[in-house]
């Protein structure tokens, strides 16, 4: 076509350009959509990953002193000063473990809202098109909750991976706990794992909430006319 | 085809509220077309123009007044029932293009379909080479000039096979080159049986449509039919 001009191709667009496929899917949109905003994925993923890895740290502690104190049941010698100091740490360990569990929620709903919150104000004109191409309110709302949950798991696994990789290094250290050096019985396990996927969906669950109403909320022609 | 107007439009009113005040969009406005009509809207901005392709094309209701679109009550669809009306009937082109930057021009046309299982390219593609961007379907929107964005959109609104095109200020933000063959495309997809529906400021654009309608304060000011091509109903005022 004469008088149209084309722009040139820019470097930066290559990857996304190499990811183009000649079909798209929920998936593909969602992932693609990942990738534009990367820096801010990257950030929330960092920010989800922190707290999973915190929350895998303190659980293996928990766990670790409870199995040492498993193991002694049975044994009824005098309790050295190291058994005492540890002891005393399992009680608070115990009681601290609902309040590390719910912050890590707590902390992980603001983090899930806050990027999606920001993604749909962003991209409020981008999701009313698709509402305006016959989109679904329910579809458009499936493409941010997946773009969200493609974060939170990928955080969490992150967070997790590192925790795992750490605990067995953590185990060899030796701490100074009131006076006394003690290596600090920590313990890997699967129920851990699951309670950190556990926490990240409950946060996505209740972090997406007033997102999707924000997204369901408004007639796409009345965000379009604002453009 | 069916009797009748295809689609009917009925004392539609509509206003909105900006700032403190309403504003009226829509002043009882009636028009009818037949299937197949190509009908360019003219007036100044504010005039109704946008929110009547808004109503036609179910992305928005109207205070009051009905529209009939085939047999459809578009007014008295559900949210969901619009969005599959919208997705079945209507091809919507912008004036910004509105396309997704970051997909390719091939994902952006085939975005309506993206929930469908029997998804294929094989349209996507044949509509991108109709549009003479063949060579193009894997660029980004950013890589692509206005007039090959809007053409992508044009693409994208007829990956449905819709039987309404309605067109927002389709040649607002390209050259005027472009614009002409934009309006050439559209003639040909009138000229296929498609009913368009043009708002726009562009008197190229007008003067290839059969129908010209004038709006002004939302109500039709004039309407215009060369003589020997059946008839247009327009009703101007309301009740």
């Amino acid at each position: 076509m004469r008088g149209d001009r084309r722009a040139p191709g820019l470097g930066k667009d290559r990857m996304a350009k190499r990811m183009g496929g000649r079909s798209l899917g929920p998936l593909g949109y969602i992932i693609k959509d990942a990738w534009r905003k990367r820096s801010r994925s990257v950030l929330s993923l960092a920010g989800i990953a922190s707290l999973s890895f915190l929350f895998i740290i303190f659980s293996s502690m928990d766990e670790g002193l409870d199995r040492y104190f498993e193991e002694r049941e049975d044994d009824v010698g005098i309790p050295s000063d190291e058994e005492k100091a540890l002891d005393s740490l399992r009680g608070t360990m115990n009681s601290w473990n609902y309040l590390i569990t719910g912050l890590c929620l707590g902390l992980m709903v603001l983090v899930v809202a806050n990027t999606a919150a920001i993604t749909v104000i962003e991209r409020r004109v981008e999701l009313a098109t698709l509402k305006a191409l016959g989109l679904t309110s329910r579809q458009v709302s499936s493409l941010v909750l997946g773009s969200m949950f493609v974060i939170i798991y990928g955080g969490i696994a992150a967070g997790t991976l590192l925790g795992l990789a750490f605990v067995p290094l953590l185990d060899r250290v030796e701490f100074t706990l009131w006076g006394e050096g003690i290596g600090f019985p920590m313990a890997i396990d699967l129920s851990m794992i699951l309670a950190a996927l556990a926490i990240g969906t409950l946060a996505g669950i209740i972090g997406m909430i007033p997102p999707l109403l924000m997204v369901s909320g408004p007639n796409p022609a009345e965000v379009m006319k604002n453009v | 085809m069916s009797e009748g107007p295809f689609i009917d439009a009925v004392n539609l009113r509509k206003s909105y509220k900006v700032g403190g005040n309403r504003v009226k969009a829509l002043d009882g406005f009636s028009i009818s077309l037949d299937e197949g009509e190509m009908c360019a809207l003219m007036g100044p901005s504010g005039s109704g123009k946008t929110t009547l392709l808004n109503i036609i094309g179910g992305l928005d209701s109207a205070d009051s007044g009905t529209v009939m679109v085939g047999n459809i009550d578009v007014g008295k669809l559900n949210e969901r029932q619009r969005a599959l009306f919208r997705k079945k009937n209507v091809g919507f082109i912008f004036q910004f293009f509105n396309l997704i930057p970051s997909l390719t021009a091939m994902e952006n046309v085939l975005v309506p379909q993206m929930f469908e299982s029997g998804r294929s390219g094989g349209r996507a593609e044949e509509l991108l080479e109709r549009v003479g961007l063949r060579d193009r379907m894997d660029h980004l929107p950013r890589m692509l000039s206005g007039g090959e964005r809007q053409r992508v959109a044009i693409a994208r609104s007829l990956i449905n096979d819709p039987k309404i095109i309605l067109a927002d200020e389709p040649t607002g933000n390209i050259d005027s080159e472009t614009a002409k063959a934009i309006v050439s495309l559209f003639k040909e997809l009138n000229d296929e049986g498609k009913t368009m529906i043009l708002a726009t400021h562009d008197r190229l654009v007008a003067g290839r449509a059969r129908t010209m309608v004038r709006i002004r304060d939302g109500r039709v000011q004039r309407g215009k039919r060369p003589p020997g091509q059946g008839t247009i109903h327009l009703k101007s005022g309301g009740e």
